[in-house]
This record gives structure tokens, sequence and C-alpha cells, in this order.
């Protein structure tokens, strides 16, 4: 008599199973989590892109954010050493028509200014909407004195007729005293419209750095105050410029008196951010700037990455470009590696 | 004392060229010349009376002197009357020879010459004086010297004493004080008379007398360097020294410092010298008119005249106890010790004309004197000694105002008015500017509706008082038994004394017992004692000269009493018969001889015994005096009035410096005058108009009406109220008041006020315009009286009345303009429109102020080649802040026109408030106009057409010559036969044959697409297109079915091609009627635009009272901008800067717009792209404003 025969896996089978399922299946999460990663880089890539590019776009066609009921009193705009009327006054019955233009106001909108790396120092320094988060991108409007036959630009001396020679000869910023609603204080708000972008997937915009230092700096979107053509200027603002911290550019100048009596947006230079002392000093050039995006959410682990690129003295959408990176390849600092 | 009253006499002799002023009055003596004590006591009598009366003592012979009494006739004549009677000319020129019979007078030297030198209306005062009784009377000329002894019966004329200038006595007196000086210091300094007549100087004088009326002696002789005799008193007094001039000049100051001296004595108190009466009076005169003083009664007078109160008073129990014997006249006051006396005047004793109230006032002064005081002016009186004139001791006369008084109430200083006196106190009202009479009263006028404005009163007791005598005349009558034999008792009223005479005399026969049945006997008869003197007189003549007589040294015998011995009897004769009684016993002095006791008649008067003869003054031995017995008869009062009537007529006008119309919120100058107007008032004076103060007031008044009122300018109306807004009524409000008082000064000539008033035309109501606005001015009271030159009853005939100018009215109007929204306005020509500078809604008297402009603008620019004029650019004038949103510019802003055309091409003209300018004047219109036809046009004959390039797909009318009136095409387009069921596809046969309607046929060459003008349709006639209905893409504006309404059911289009467009061409103009009212339109035309062909010029209601809203390109030759709606009153309600609802946009709101609507531009725009008409070639886009 023969022992009968017995069936099924071994141990080492089913181990042997196991760890291939194990490896199989960590490989299929990688290559989820890399796939995801791509696709969260390339929102957010391109997010950030059509951002910029909308920005353009509201530059070019302008939607003015003012309320224009002539019933509201706080909406002035009152221009440094032109003693200009706001608008409210214009149509108001404080004070009568300034330039034979009833209902006109002397201020124009001459743009947008994208900001990075804003982040107050202090919560005295706070302007709404800033938040806490150096990520988050806002978007001013740039608004200066207008220009007309009673008002005619008039450029510095020396002035090589710059763009931004012309900005700060219209006293253009972003901030304005205004009384506070219900209150004779004032504060020191944005005039115009205020956007806020905030990267995607807890991204930031950088720079090209192999640091990817995150971009701190402002894009300055603007039109010429003479001949109305858009223009763009690159503020960047690094750590080795002990003079020209970031957030200075909306810093302002507290020693400012509040003016109860008219509660204006008073644009007068000195009351305001730093915009026009950056105008005049040179700080904005007009260059070529590339943007990165990064995170440390894991989406940098594209093989290639883009640059967000404005062109040089990009005037429209179509100067915002992608530029792909090969990342096997040092581009010296210049793409997103 | 007694020299001023001679040389006062003096004067009146030379003034008057008569040589009375001598006289001697040297009372009785009797024949012997033995002198007694008690003749003695008549010489001192006769001097002091002499000195009193102003004679001249020039002797004491009995041969040549008489008595005389003064003032016992006389008359006033007129200069004209004495002029033209020959009778009083014999008096006056030839007095020696018609007057004194035998007697012969010195030659008078008032000639008729000297009389017609007089100015017209110169009273002549002859008074005559008469002697009294026979006797010699002396003249003396006083200039030659010449004396004239002459013998006069009683009732001779001896004397005319009076002649004057108007104000006799006062004046006349004055001038001949004057002359009298003059002449005594010429005689004095050795001046030759030859070259100054009598005759000269009186005439200088009569010169000089003026110059004291009109006080220029004061300012002009008292002057040195301006003491021009030559001009004033005449050549003759050069040849005086400068030292004369200088004493003459001293002269003519202690002239002006002499108080008046009364017209005359008052005979009832001034002579009584032995009676007592208190007698007060009140006299006034208007010395301009003459009128002389008027006791107790009333003058007339006019404002500037002058007038002067005269008080007299002489008062109780003066003089009472003087006699011949004791002719001390001492006031013998008995009964009571004060007597009442009061002045009092009108107006709160304002008018007593200098009297302090302190001596006679209204608090009804007593004169407080005590018993037996003397009143006179040695020992003062109750009224102050330099306003009271003492012509006699127990009476005064006072001047109201004297003449020291009289700079402080007149108001004239310079008037050479012969009239004006220098004092008195002229009634304020005269147009003289200072006038003291109005501080002095009180009152600017004292012109009175109610006579005897000016009045005073003299209120006292009258009291009457007596002394009664008794003259005992006794001597030694041996034997009787009565020893007040030869009594004469008499008695008499005070106002019976002047009736007194001889046979009055109670003699004989009924003697008195005693005092008491005298009394009894008078009765009522108050009585005193008269001078026995006179009796005295009648018997010696009865006496028989054959008296005999005997004492205790001799006795004598006459006839019938011969062998008159001492101690013996004897016989004398008388009347009644023989008697043989008569005792002589020489025992004493004079009734030696006397009538035996026994006899039967023994008891009578001894005196009447014939052949006897005594002398009572002389044999008195006892008088007894009565005592004083007064009276008090009771309140009596005087009153003397002025009354100044009222005396005006008026004339009121209104005028509105504006044209035919005047405008809403605009402002408007109306001018008002009114005049007072002089009339006569012939109880004042005759003939002569003047005006007086007007009580009332002047307003004028503004007010809206239906129509022009009537009424105004008319007879005098009653005013509710005394207020032209409840005459006139409705909205209206006073504009000018004038007064309370008007022609304050009372200028004769009347008063002009005139007044220009700048007022708002209302703005604040919507049914304004039409009406009238509309000014009047009226006064009141309307006139003193109701008929001019009527005769003055009683104060003004209606003094409620008023006089009510002719109503000036204006029509408001409005001023519509014309907008064009969303574009500008091209032209080889010229703008001119009209504009409002209004206060918006101001009301009924608000202020003027404009606060708004209003006019007519374009939005976007304005290129004319010539003038722009009130015309805005850039919506200029549209809206206003301070009135948003509802418009207006701030009239303050606007300096020059150029203010509110900055987009007005080229403005080169602002300095001339001219706009535009812009001297573009090609032909470039003329090229857009052959372009829209090349494009849009269409021609050939009425039943076919040649299309244009819309053709493909547009529709088309078309006329080839005559008019097409929008309401046939509503029909059509209505007509199931014109177009099927949803209006999109047209019959094009349908139609008559001079309308042509169809769609597009086919298409030009260059059109490749068939939509690209499906929305359109094209109007086109060689005539002229009558817009009478709303045109309208969609439902919009219009939702009346007779309305032409495309694209009724679309609301989204597929391209701009598509774009709905009416393009109206008419080559010979469009009218639009006032049916239609929005017009979504292209209008093209060779011709005119007329906005509104219902026009009725001047109709506030017309058909075009509407505003037209043409959506569309305008293109004409010119424009009549007939519509008459918008520009509404005040600010309206609207709630945004451009409310779609017209209504409530107030002024701003205009009769047309003109809106060139946006989708034109995309549609025309798109259209010329097809054709290349139309390439960018470069587009610089500004900043936006913020």
């Amino acid at each position: 008599m023969k022992a009968p025969k017995k069936s099924g896996f071994t141990l080492v089978e089913t181990a042997l199973v196991m760890a291939i399922s194990v490896l199989t299946l960590v490989a299929f999460i990688a290559t989820i989590s890399a796939r995801i990663g791509r696709e969260r880089y390339k929102d957010a890539t391109n997010s950030f892109a059509d951002f910029v590019r909308r920005i353009y776009s509201e530059t070019i066609n302008v939607q003015n954010g003012r309320s224009g009921s002539i019933d509201d009193q706080n909406e002035y705009c009152t221009l440094a050493g032109q003693n200009a009327h706001a608008i409210a006054a214009e149509n108001g019955a404080a004070n009568p028509d300034s330039d034979g233009y009833p209902g006109r106001s002397g201020c124009a909108i001459y743009g947008k200014l994208i900001t990075f790396g804003e982040r107050y120092t202090s919560e005295e320094d706070r302007i709404s909407p800033q938040d806490d988060d150096d990520r988050i991108i806002y978007v001013y409007d740039v608004i200066g004195r207008a220009i007309d036959i009673s008002h005619p630009l008039v450029l510095p001396a020396g002035s090589d007729g710059s763009i931004t020679d012309q900005l700060a000869a219209v006293n253009a910023d972003i901030l304005a005293v205004t009384k506070k609603p219900g209150s004779s204080d004032c504060a020191v708000n944005p005039v115009g419209t205020v956007q806020r972008f905030s990267p995607p997937w807890s991204s930031e915009i950088e720079t090209t750095a192999k640091e990817r230092n995150m971009f701190k700096g402002a894009l300055l979107i603007t039109r010429s105050p003479s001949s109305g053509a858009v223009h763009t200027y690159v503020l960047e603002i690094t750590d080795d410029d002990k003079d020209l911290q970031f957030q200075s550019i909306i810093a302002h100048n507290r020693s400012v008196a509040c003016d109860n009596a008219r509660g204006v947006y008073d644009m007068t230079t000195n009351m305001n951010s730093n915009l026009n002392q950056y105008l005049k000093n040179g700080k904005f050039q007009m260059k070529e700037v590339n943007f990165c995006v990064g995170s440390d959410e894991g989406f940098m682990t594209v093989s290639k990455r883009n640059n967000i690129r404005v062109v040089l003295d990009n005037h429209n959408a179509t100067g915002v470009e992608f530029i792909e990176t090969d990342l096997s390849k040092d581009e010296g600092g210049n793409a997103c590696e | 004392m007694k020299n001023s009253k001679r040389i006062s006499a003096i004067l009146l002799s030379v003034f008057f060229g008569l040589t009375i002023g001598s006289n001697v009055f040297a009372g009785l003596n009797d024949s012997t010349s033995e002198t007694s004590q008690a003749q003695v006591a008549d010489e001192n009598k006769q001097e002091d009376y002499d000195a009193n009366v102003g004679g001249q003592h020039i002797g004491n012979n009995s041969s040549n002197t008489i008595a005389y009494s003064r003032n016992v006739a006389g008359i006033e004549v007129t200069r004209e009357q004495l002029m033209s009677d020959a009778a009083l000319q014999s008096i006056v020129f030839d007095r020696p020879t018609t007057t004194t019979g035998s007697v012969t007078l010195p030659a008078t030297n008032i000639t008729q010459t000297h009389i017609e030198n007089l100015p017209a209306g110169t009273n002549v005062w002859i008074e005559f004086t008469y002697a009294e009784n026979a006797g010699w009377v002396t003249d003396t000329n006083p200039v030659t010297g010449e004396s004239v002894k002459r013998w006069v019966e009683p009732g001779d004329i001896i004397g005319v004493v009076g002649l004057n200038d108007g104000s006799w006595g006062y004046q006349g007196q004055k001038a001949a004080d004057a002359v009298a000086k003059v002449t005594d210091y010429l005689a004095k300094t050795g001046v030759d008379m030859n070259g100054v007549s009598v005759k000269s100087v009186a005439e200088m004088l009569s010169d000089y007398n003026m110059l004291l009326a009109t006080g220029v002696l004061t300012q002009d002789l008292l002057d040195e360097n301006a003491f021009l005799f030559t001009d004033r008193i005449g050549k003759e007094l050069e040849k005086l020294t400068e030292a004369e001039k200088e004493e003459l000049k001293e002269l003519i100051e202690e002239l002006l410092e002499q108080p008046p001296v009364p017209p005359s004595s008052n005979p009832d108190c001034h002579d009584a010298n032995h009676w007592g009466d208190t007698i007060g009076k009140v006299s006034v005169q208007n010395i301009n008119t003459n009128t002389g003083w008027r006791e107790g009664g009333t003058v007339w007078a006019r404002p500037g005249d002058t007038i002067q109160f005269k008080i007299y008073y002489c008062w109780g129990a003066q003089a009472v106890g003087a006699d011949d014997y004791n002719p001390a006249r001492t006031q013998h006051w008995t009964g009571q010790d004060s007597q009442y006396f009061q002045l009092s005047a009108t107006q709160n004793d304002n008018y007593l004309f200098g009297e302090n109230a302190q001596y006679i006032g209204p608090s009804k002064h007593v004169l407080n004197q005590p018993h037996n005081a003397t009143i006179g002016p040695a020992t003062g009186g109750a009224v102050p000694n330099d306003k009271v004139d003492y012509t006699s001791s127990y009476e005064f006369t006072l001047y109201s105002p004297g003449q020291k008084d009289g700079s402080n109430y007149n108001c004239m200083i310079f008037d050479f008015s012969p009239y004006f006196l220098g004092f008195g106190y002229q009634i304020p009202g005269v147009d003289t500017g200072g006038c003291a009479a109005i501080s002095q009263t009180g009152n600017m006028s004292d012109v009175s509706n109610s006579p005897g404005v000016i009045s005073q009163t003299i209120e006292y007791d009258r009291i009457q008082a007596w002394q009664l005598y008794k003259y005992q005349r006794s001597g030694s009558c041996a034997g009787c038994n009565y020893n007040d034999i030869g009594q004469i008792i008499d008695h008499r009223s005070y106002n019976d004394r002047n009736s007194l005479t001889r046979q009055n005399i109670r003699v004989m026969g009924n003697p008195f017992a005693s005092l008491n049945e005298a009394k009894t006997a008078g009765g009522n008869m108050w009585g005193i004692v008269m001078k026995h003197q006179n009796s005295t007189a009648q018997f010696k003549n009865d006496c028989d000269v054959r008296s005999c007589g005997c004492n205790s040294w001799h006795h004598w015998v006459v006839d019938g009493c011969s062998d008159c011995r001492w101690g013996q009897w004897h016989t004398i004769y008388d009347e009644h018969g023989s008697h043989q009684e008569w005792w002589c016993d020489g025992g004493y002095y004079n009734y030696s001889c006397y009538q035996s006791c026994g006899y039967n008649d023994r008891g009578a008067v001894c005196n009447n015994r014939p052949g006897q003869s005594f002398y009572e003054s002389e044999s008195r031995t006892y008088t007894e005096r009565g005592g004083i017995h007064p009276i008090n008869l009771g309140h009596q009062s005087q009153t003397a009035s002025v009354n100044v009537p009222y005396s005006y007529r008026t004339r009121a006008d209104s005028y509105i410096n504006e044209g035919e119309v005047i405008y809403l919120g605009q402002s408007v100058t109306s001018t008002f005058s009114v005049n007072i107007l002089p009339r006569v008032v012939t109880e004042v004076r005759s003939n002569e108009a003047y005006a007086t103060l007007v009580d009332g007031f002047i307003q004028a008044v503004e007010f809206i009406a239906d129509d022009v009122p009537g009424g105004g300018g008319v007879a005098p109306v009653d005013v509710p109220g005394n207020d032209l807004c409840n005459y006139f009524g409705g909205d209206c409000r006073e504009i000018w008041r004038e007064g309370p008082k008007l022609n304050k000064e009372g200028r004769y000539k009347g008063e002009n006020y005139s007044h220009a008033e700048t007022r708002a035309v209302p703005d604040d109501r919507d049914d304004l315009v039409g009406k009238k606005y509309c000014v009047a001015v009226g006064i009141s009271t309307a006139d003193s009286h109701g008929i001019v030159d009527a005769e003055v009853v009683s104060g003004m005939s209606n003094p409620s009345a008023w006089r009510i100018s002719g109503v000036s009215c204006r029509t408001i109007a409005k001023k519509p303009n014309f907008q064009v929204w969303n574009g500008g306005l091209y032209t080889n020509g010229y703008i001119e429109t009209s504009a409002s500078y209004k206060n918006v809604g101001v009301s009924l008297g608000g202020s003027t102020e404009p606060t708004g402009a209003f006019g007519s603008w374009e939005e976007y620019y304005v290129v004319a080649a010539k003038d722009v004029r009130t015309f805005a650019s850039g919506a200029a004038l549209g809206y206003y802040p301070s009135l948003r949103p509802r418009g207006g510019k701030d009239p303050a802003s606007i300096s020059t026109y150029c203010d509110v055309t900055k987009k007005t091409i080229a403005n080169d003209g602002c300095a001339e408030n001219v706009t535009g300018r812009s001297g573009v004047t090609n032909t470039s219109q003329q090229i857009i106009l052959e372009r829209i036809y090349s494009r849009y046009a269409l021609e050939g004959d009425n039943t076919s057409y040649v299309g244009r390039k819309l053709d493909n797909s547009a529709r088309y009318i078309y006329k080839k010559t005559d008019d097409i009136r929008i309401s046939d095409i509503v029909n059509a387009f209505h007509s199931t036969e014109m177009y099927n069921a949803d209006r999109t596809t047209y019959n094009c046969n349908y139609g008559t044959s001079s309308l042509k309607m169809c769609q597009g046929q086919s298409a030009n060459a260059e059109q490749t697409t068939s939509n690209y003008a499906d929305g359109t349709l094209v109007i086109h006639t060689g005539g002229k297109v009558i817009i009478d209905r709303n045109i309208c893409y969609g439902n919009g504006a219009c939702n009346n079915s007779s309305d032409v309404r495309l694209n009724n059911n679309s609301e989204y289009f597929t391209s701009m091609y598509g774009l709905p467009q009416v393009v109206i061409i008419a080559d010979k103009g469009i009218d639009i009627t006032s049916g239609a009212t929005h017009v979504d339109a292209w209008l093209v035309t060779n011709g005119t635009i007329n906005t509104c062909t219902d026009f009725s010029m001047g109709s506030p209601e017309s058909a075009c009272n509407s505003t037209l809203i043409v959506n569309g390109p305008v293109f004409a030759d010119g424009i009549r901008l007939n519509r008459a709606g918008g520009a509404y009153p005040g600010a309206g309600s609207g709630s945004t800067v451009l409310d779609t609802n017209l209504s409530r946009t107030g002024s701003i709101t205009p009769g047309e717009i003109f809106n060139l609507r946006p989708d034109t531009l995309y549609w025309a725009y798109s259209q010329a792209q097809r054709f290349t008409q139309a390439t960018a070639t470069y587009t610089r886009e500004l900043a936006p404003r913020y």
C-alpha cells in the first residue's frame, strides 16, 4: 500500500505572490502619484499663466471698478499736487465742476500691479485683503491723475520719457487714504479693485533659480499715460536687496493725517505705497521675466517643467508663454529646473 | 425913555412925509395967572402923558394948545385902490388943500410915484387924527425944522399917520424908526441933504425895511465885506464915510434888537384910566397873504406861509383908583388874591411858539399877584419881560412867536420874498432843507385833515372892578345942616364909559343920601365918579359974572349983589328970581357969599345959584372913596386858528423794462413812478397851485394773473385793507413801499417818486407759462379832494381812496432747447440758440440770483464754420452738481460762453462771447450727402426703382417726386396685402402709382452676404417726408398701434449689418408733426427738417408742447426747431442724471433730443467697411477714467 498525495500553495509561493503584489501595488501607487503630480503641476502652471493673461486682458479691456454712483460721497480721487477734485465732488454739492466736464473724475486707470510674496510684517501694517500667506498673489488697479488738456503730462527734468517716469508724473499708485465707513478715522486701503490669486495645489510662484526661491516682486502691466500702449515692467526683489524689501511696496506713510472732512482716496504720493517712489528710482525694469511654479506637494517630480515667461515689454496676453524646460539640461538658472 | 419916544414921533412924520408929530397936549388951565399946587400936578401929568403918546411938548401957552385924541378913525386900502381912487388920493397926496380948509398943512412927501413903487398887494393904512377941541396945533417938519402953527376946530383932521407896506404898524413903525434915525443921523453928520431927499430916504428905507424882513440885514449889511449900500439902499448912501456906515450898522443892529411895537393900543384897556375889566384876545394873521389880524378868527395858510399870533391881555381892576388927584394907577385887588389866566395851544401846547410853560402853559399858570400889586414893566409881570410889550402898566401884548424867536420858527433863511418878515412861525413843509419850526413843534407838517391844526387859546377869569368915589364939597354954610352939599355922583358901567357925557352927570335935585343909595340907584350900572372939572366948566358958563364975593378983607358987589357987606344980608338973582337972604359973613375965603339957611330951596347946591360962582376943585374939602368892587364874570376864552388844508393830486405809472415776454426763473426789472402834483386851494391862494404832504404811502406789487387785469390809472378806488394785493388778488407780493408820509417837505411843486425793482419771475408751477406777470403801483390817498381846485369844505373827500397805475404785464414764457446726445454738430453755418439763467424753482418774491444756466447743448463736439452763440458743447449746460441730477450749469462759473463750449472747435471769439468759428467750410458735407445718396437712396420712376447697395435685403419705400406721409406707410404696413403676417416679407407689388414699396431686389455685385441689410427700411422721396407717426424699434417708446414699429418681434440680431435701421431720405425736407414724438430713424435731407409743423406762435398750449426724440443721425440743410416742450419750471423730480422720464427733469428738459444711437455707429461702420469706405489707420486708446 502506497501513501496518499497532498495539494495547495506553499508558504513560499504565497509569500512570493504577496511580495509581487506589494511591489506591483507600490509601483502602481508611485505611478499614480507621479501622474497626479504632473497633472497638478500642469494645472498650477496653467492657472497661473491664465491668471497673468487675464490680467493683461483686463488691463486692455478695463473694467472700471468704481461704483459710478454719484451719491457715493466716498468716491473721491484726489491727486497730489494737482488739487484735482474728486469724483463725487464733480457730481456733488460740495464742489462745482472743476474742469468743465461734469461728472468726470481727475483720475485714470493705468493698469494693474501684480504683487508676489506679499507678507505683512505686523498687523498694523496689514492692508486688506492681505493674507498671512506669502504665496498669495494680489492684483491692484494702478490709478493716477488723468491727462487732459487742462492737466498735461509734465515729466521731470532729465526724464527720458519712460513709461515709469510718466506713471510717476501722474502719481500712479495702488493705495489711498480712505475714511473708514461709519467713522471719522482714516485707513490706507487699495484704491480700485483688488484681486487675489492663490496658486493651486499649494504651489507657489518661484524664480528660475535653482534654489527655487519664491518670486518676490511685482509685475506692472500698465498703459502709457501718453499713448495708451500697454507695457510690462518687472520689479524683482532679492534677499540681497536690503533697501528694497518687498513688503515695502505697499508700505505707507503712517504719519499722514487723516482728512476727516474729505474722507477721500487721497492719492498724494507720500501718503500711500512706495510704488511711485520705485517708479522714480528705476526699480521697475522692462525685461523678460520667467516664473516657475513650485510646490512641496510632490509634483516637482515631473521631468519637464515649464517657465511661465512674460516676454520683454509684453503688451498682451499672448506674451505670456510657456517655456518647457528639460530638466536634464542645465539652463543656467533661466529655466525652471 | 422919553427921548426914544420923541424920536419915534419924528420917525413917523418923516416916513409918511407929514408933520403932525408936534401936537401939544396942554391940558386945562384956568385963566388965572396964579399957580396953585394943583396946577403943578396937572403939568406933571401932562408930561407923563406926552411921553406915553409920543407927543412933543412945546409949550404951555393956552393960546396955542388944544387937547386931542388919536386913533379915532382910519381906513386900510390897497395900493391899487389908492392908485385908482381920486378921493383917497386927495387925502394922501393933496391933503393941504382939501382937508384943512383954511388951515394950511405942510405938503406931504408921499407921491403917487411912491405908492407905485410899493409892491403889488401892499396895503396902505390911512389913519386920521381928529382934533377933539378947537385950538392951535403946530406941525413941524422934522427934516426941515419948519413949523406951521394952525388953528383947528373939533373934528378937524390933524394928521394922516399911517402908511405901510402890508403889515402896518409893526413893520411901518420900524421902517419909520429907521427913516427917522437915518434922517437924524444925516442931519447930525452934516451930510448934504441935497443928495438925499426925504423921499429918496423913504424909498431907501422901504428897501431897507425889506432887508430887515428877509434877514439879509444880518447876513450882508452887518458883514463888513458885504456892506453894499449900492446894492441895497441906493447910491446916495455911498456918500457915507466908513464911520457913518458903522454908525448906520449900529443903528440897524439896534433896530433888530428892539421888540416889535404893537400896531395899536387896545382902547378897552389901554385907554381905560379909571375902569377895570379883564380882556384876553387872541388874533392870528397870515403874513404872506396879508390877512391882517383876525381876532378869535381863522386864517388859511399853506406850508411855507408865515403866521403869527398875538395875545392881548388886560387884567382886571387895572388903574382903578386913579383919578385926577391920584394919577398913579395902582391896582386895587380886592375880593380875591389870584386871577386865573392860561394860554394853551394845539398839539399839547406845541404851538405856543416859544412860550415856556413855566410861565404860561398847560399847567394853568395863575397870575398870582398880591393885593394892590403894581403890574408893569418896572416890576415885571406874569410873563417874561422880553415877551411882553408893556404899552400900559396893566396889560401886555404878546407876539407868538416874537421877533426874537423868529429864527427858531423859520424854515427859509434866505428868501427875498417881500412877504417874509423874519419872524413869525413858518409852517413847515416847504422844500428848504433845514427847518427850525419842525424842531420846535415836533411836527414835520402842520397839514391837517381838519381845520384849526394850529391854534392858540387864551382863557381867563373875566374880572371887572370899579371904585366909587364920593366927592363932597362943603363949605361954611352957616346954619346948614348939610355938610355934603355939592355932591356930584355918577356911576357908569365899564362898557358905557365912552358914552359918558356931562349930561349924564347927576346934578342937583336928586342927591344921594349916601353911598349906598348911590350904588342902589346905579343898579347894574356900575359907576364911577366923573371928573368934576367938567361940571365946573359947565357951570362956569352959567355963572353970573356979576357974582359977588367977599372975604375978610374986602367985599365987592356985582350985578344983583350990591352992597355986599360983611355981616349983612344981600340979594342976588338967578334963574329962580331974586333972593335976598344971602349972608355975607366974610368968614371964609372962598365961600364968602352963601344962601340963607332959611331959604326955601335950602339944601340945593349953592353953585347953581345965579350970580354965584365957585370952583369945586378948589373948594373940595372931603373926598370919600367908595372902595373897590370886583366881580368875576366867569370863565372866558378865545381861540384863533390856522387852517392848513391838504392839497395835492397824484399820478401813478408802472412799467416793465422787458420785451413782450419774460422767462421762467429769470429776473425782470420794473420801474415805478408816482407823482404828487399841486392843486389850487382857493381858500389859501387863488390861482396858485401847490402841493402839501400826503398822509399815506406808495405801494407797488407784483402778481400773477391769467390775463391782463383791467382798470388802473383811472379814478380813485377803494382798496380793501389798504393793500393792493387785496385789490388784485391771486399770487401777489409787495415789492416797494414808500411812506407812510409822502412829500414830507411839502414841496409846492409836489414830489416825484420813482423806483426800480428787479424781481424773479416765478419758476415753481407748471401752469405759469402763458400767464401774465404784472406789476402796479398805487398811492394812498389819491387826491386831497375829489375835484381838482375845488374849494376846501372840510378835510379830504375820500381819505381811503387810492390812485392805482395802469397794470403792466408781461407774458411768462420759457426757452425751449434741444440736446444732442451721443454725438455732435457739424455745420458750415452758424448755431444760435437761447439760454436761460434762472433761479431754479424760485417762487414769486424769491431771490433773483440765478442758480442754474440752461440751454441747448451737444455732447461730443461742435464744428461750426461760423459763430456759435449760446450753445454749449460737452453737455456743459446739462447738469449742475448742486441741482443734480436735474441739471443746470452754475451761472457763476460762466464768465464767457467758452467756459461751456470746451468741445467746440475752435472757440475763436471768446472775448466776444462767441464760440465756434472753426473755419471749416469745405464741401465735405456735400460729399457725405452724395455718398449717402449713392448707397441708400433710390432712383427711378414711381413704379420701379433702381436699388442701391443695400437693396439685396433692405426694404424700400420710394416716391420719385411726391411726399411720403408716414401714416400712409403705417396703413400699408397694416395691410395684409402689403406684407405677410409676420411683417417680414413685403409685397413689392403693393402700392399706388405714386408709392412703391418693395423688398430689396437683386444685390449688387459687391454684395455677397444676403443679410447685410435685412433690418433696414429706406424711405426715399424726391419730395418731402411727413413724419406724423412715431417710428420705433421694438416696443420701447411706441405702444400705439398707429405707430410704425420695426423689428417688433426680434430681440437678437445675428450681425451688426442686420441691426434695424430706418433711413429717411427726403430731397425737399422732412416735416415732423406734433403727432410724432419718437423717431428712430436717420433723417437725411437736402432741405429743412421741421421738428413740428403744427407750431403755433405764442401759444403755450401748442400741439408742439411735447419733446421730440430722434434716435439717429440727422443730416439737413437746416433744422427748424419748433418744439415747445420741456424747459419746465423748477428742478424736476428725477433721481438720475438723465431720467428717462423727461417730465421729471424739470428745467433741463429739452424740446428736441437728437440722439446718435450707438447702434447706428455700429451699423454704419460695418456697412462702410463692406465697401472699404472706412478704414482705421490709427487708433489711440487712452487710459479710461476712473
